[in-house]
């Protein structure tokens, strides 16, 4: 366990950095209430077309012959009026306020990480736990210095569109920069033109970022194959052939994941991976010599920057994690104890039931 | 400009794909459109972006596997392989079919090579799937049995308590899942293969992996919002 201390940029970046976050909530704050605004009125003319609906539907049955999906029809749109009805109206409106308890969280979620974000950007230093697995990635880049040998990096299988991808590349972004600084050869094949794209931005950005612009070659990150076991097949056999110092896993893998562990393994190289895909991960620990799981892979990125404003991130994730873990524990002995008033309230929040 | 303009476009469409989550169909009255549609459009404005990626991508393989094949690395037979392969595939899917404009006048002058090309069935294509690509993936698939093996050997040797420990719940979960075996364990006692599935599968493991993807979930929402507010930007290279 160590502690890792924060240091505290130049003033100017803070500016940058504060700008882009309070403009993006100042501009998400003011499209919601854009959209609340108007959620009234729409509403209001909703119940006037259902009334509407109605009439009109019951002067053209009057006048005409019905089938059977009519009279549903009528019978639904008057079930849903508020035509002699006591229960409450369904909510409509712009607005979906059945998601209330999920709007609840994310304003708690966003609350926290920026609540520790500020905190970092005061200068307080954060207690982030430490994780082997990120801790042996710059070991394992030194080893593959050391021995003159090639960093292999797979930001998993998925496309770009999928958020174990955005981390797995993230991630690259943050290794390339150690391999520009080590001038290691590094080699990232990928599965998706895609992320073709992204990884090869990634990473021509970290090596011109850290001033090694020079060392870096087109042919770092290649499309292999989009064929889930051709990507594999091509993999193993250049792991075989290659011998790289240091394999690193980082993404969302399937089927594919042992037979890429285990013919690492057999290469001899120094094995990390990280995955979320629960199902994988036996085979990622069965193999490897370091195992991220789940969450750690999406903490990567911030952990190897050792940035404030990114680490102040895992600092509200954690918070929200905790307070998660008090509410099943809550809602358990809700359900158990107090079923009718404790227990009831939590599932109320936890189905987001409106106006039950 | 060359960052601002990037992150300006992963915030505001992220900050549009999140505000869509908590919008109603009403929402067409008063725009046109349903949230669902701006989705929609979102992503085929990503698969078009994906199209035009795969022209790099066809472009990363030649250039790789010609540049290994013309210095004569020792592996250059195989990007011989690829490259011959890509052109197999490739040719007769993109060569226009027999109802196509261009097909038709084509295939005036060539007639025996209706029903080859294009992309109705039973054409050249197809047959490559089914009798080369389709096997070759199985083939793939199948030897994980072995790496599974020769994994498991190495993971369930009882060197520590956890590796005990699974070795144990390994071999228990084995057996209740072999039919064999299940029935073994009912000539000891009915209860155990319902034991087994109660305590270990619905119980320890279900419990395990419903925290792994709790913590992964919020892992994710983290680091959406980190993109969104643009404090995550070392896709742009910056730290």
């Amino acid at each position: 366990m160590n502690t890792i201390e924060t240091n505290r940029p130049a003033r100017g970046a803070w500016n940058k950095y504060a700008q882009l976050a309070s403009s993006a909530v100042v501009y998400f704050a003011a499209v919601f209430c854009c959209v609340w605004f108007y959620s009234s009125d729409i509403a209001l003319a909703q119940e006037t077309n259902n009334s509407d609906i109605v009439d009109t539907t019951l002067a053209d049955s009057s006048s005409s012959d019905l089938t059977t999906q009519d009279s549903s029809i009528i019978e639904s749109v008057l079930a849903s009026s508020v035509i002699g009805e006591t229960k409450p109206a369904k909510p409509t409106g712009l607005i979906a306020w059945r998601k209330w308890n999920a709007f609840l969280l994310v304003i708690f979620f966003s609350g926290a990480i920026i609540f520790f974000t500020q905190k970092a950007k005061a200068g307080k230093s954060l207690f982030i736990r430490k994780i082997p697995g990120l801790e042996a990635i710059e070991e394992a880049v030194g080893r593959a210095t050391e021995m003159g040998r090639t960093v292999l990096f797979i930001p998993g299988i998925q496309e770009l569109d999928e958020i174990q991808t955005i981390a797995g590349v993230t991630i690259l972004g943050r290794i390339a920069r150690i391999t520009a600084e080590y001038e290691t050869p590094l080699m990232v094949p990928v599965r998706y033109p895609l992320v073709f794209a992204g990884a090869q931005e990634t990473v021509k950005q970290s090596y011109a970022e850290v001033g090694r612009g020079d060392f870096y070659r087109d042919d770092m990150v290649r499309y292999v194959a989009g064929e889930q076991f051709a990507f594999a097949a091509h993999v193993n056999g250049w792991m075989m052939r290659e011998k790289p110092a240091a394999n690193i896993y980082m993404g969302g893998f399937f089927a594919e994941s042992l037979l890429l562990a285990e013919s690492g393994f057999a290469s001899g190289a120094i094995q990390i991976a990280g995955t979320a895909e629960p199902a994988q991960l036996p085979f990622f620990i069965a193999a490897c010599d370091y195992t991220l799981l789940g969450e750690e892979l999406y903490a990567a990125s911030a952990y190897l920057s050792h940035e404030p404003l990114l680490l102040g991130g895992l600092k509200g994730q954690d918070l929200f994690k905790a307070s998660l873990i008090a509410i099943i524990l809550l809602g358990v002995i809700g359900v158990l104890v107090f079923p009718d008033t404790l227990g009831n309230w939590l599932t109320v929040l936890l189905n987001g039931e409106y106006n039950n | 400009m060359k960052r601002t303009v990037p992150i300006i476009l992963a915030v505001s469409t992220a900050s549009i794909l999140a505000l869509v989550f908590f919008l109603n169909r009403d929402f067409a009255m008063f725009f046109g459109v349903t949230p669902d549609d701006i989705k929609q459009e979102i992503l085929i404005w990503v698969t078009i972006i994906g199209g035009f990626t795969l022209i790099l991508g066809v472009v990363s393989i030649l250039q790789v596997n010609l540049k290994s094949f013309s210095q004569k690395k020792p592996d250059r037979w195989y990007s011989l392989v690829t490259i011959i392969s890509l052109l197999v595939m490739a040719i007769p899917g993109i060569f226009p079919g027999p109802e196509t404009e261009v097909g038709k006048v084509l295939y005036t002058y060539l007639p025996s090579w209706i029903g080859v090309y294009g992309s109705q069935n039973g054409i050249i294509v197809n047959w490559l799937f089914d009798h080369l690509d389709a096997p070759m993936m199985s083939t793939m698939f199948a030897t994980l049995a072995f790496y599974i093996a020769s994994a498991a050997y190495r993971a369930f040797r009882a060197r520590t308590l956890e590796a005990t420990l699974l070795l144990v719940a390994a071999v228990l979960v084995m057996f209740w899942r072999v039919p064999m075996g299940e029935a073994v364990l009912n000539m000891v006692s009915p209860e155990i293969p319902e034991w087994i599935n109660m305590i270990l599968m619905r119980g320890v493991n279900a419990s395990v992996q419903r925290g792994i993807i709790i913590g992964a979930a919020l892992g994710a929402a983290s680091m959406s919002l980190r993109i969104i507010l643009g404090i995550e930007r070392i896709y742009l290279g910056k730290t």
